[in-house]
């Protein structure tokens, strides 16, 4: 149920980051998101982009293709990252233990799992060669 | 991301401004870890941070177990989406926010 994607091409350095954000950021703006979906959208986009720039394609730079629209019903707004590294669904990360005592809380986990939370829905499929994240949020 | 840091004897008052990002968050550490060195009283003044990700809250508990050994950690003045990602994340509950 996908409406007009806009696509946009990058490798897969950490460097990449600020141009991610930029173009994400602006097609969720044309869009129409509210402020407060375009601060959670920016959270979720940093941290599947620095996940693929960490883990796909080990210590080698590969590309990442991001592509933002709609939905059908055009109500919601859909973010997709594709890469071709190694098959890995982030998805399936144990949630980090927010409880564990601050002296011994683990550092990982965190950024998945605020992905999660802030958005309304995260579908991961490995496809023709493709790691293929996709993240959803209604409009407002 | 910008730090602004004040020391007074064993009190160190640091600012952070901007964004933590994974960019810029290891700038932070790289910053402020040898700066803890002999702090008891340290103060977190988010005034001027307007963004966080999980690479900034990894820095912020790496600078919160330090303090857990060496003495008091106060945040301060921590805005609305900020203090959203400290709530969402259980962070809230362990920090001394102003």
């Amino acid at each position: 149920m996908i409406g007009t994607m806009k696509t946009f091409e990058t490798t897969s350095e950490l460097a990449s980051l600020p141009k991610v954000q930029s173009f994400v950021f602006s097609q969720a703006e044309a869009i129409g998101c509210s402020r407060e979906v375009l601060r959670q959208i920016k959270i979720a986009a940093e941290e599947i982009f620095v996940n693929i720039s960490n883990y796909a394609y080990g210590n080698s730079v590969g590309t990442v293709t991001v592509s933002v629209g709609t939905d059908r019903a055009g109500t919601a707004v859909l973010i997709r990252f594709s890469d071709s590294g190694s098959p890995f669904d982030p998805l399936t990360n144990t949630e980090p233990d927010l409880d564990a005592p601050v002296k011994v809380r683990k550092k990982g986990g965190l950024g998945i799992f605020m992905v999660k939370r802030v958005m309304d829905e995260v579908a991961y499929e490995y496809k023709d060669g493709h790691n293929i994240l996709t993240i959803k949020k209604q409009i407002e | 991301m910008e730090l602004t840091m004040n020391r007074n004897g064993n009190g160190l008052y640091a600012e952070v401004k901007g964004e933590l990002d994974a960019q810029t968050s290891p700038d932070l550490e790289a910053q402020i870890v040898p700066a803890l060195e002999g702090v008891e009283n340290l103060v977190l003044d988010f005034a001027q941070l307007e963004y966080i990700s999980s690479a900034g809250l990894r820095v912020l508990l790496t600078i919160m177990q330090i303090m857990m050994e060496q003495g008091k950690l106060t945040v301060k003045n921590v805005n609305d989406e900020i203090m959203g990602v400290l709530d969402m994340t259980g962070f809230v509950d362990d920090l001394n926010i102003e």
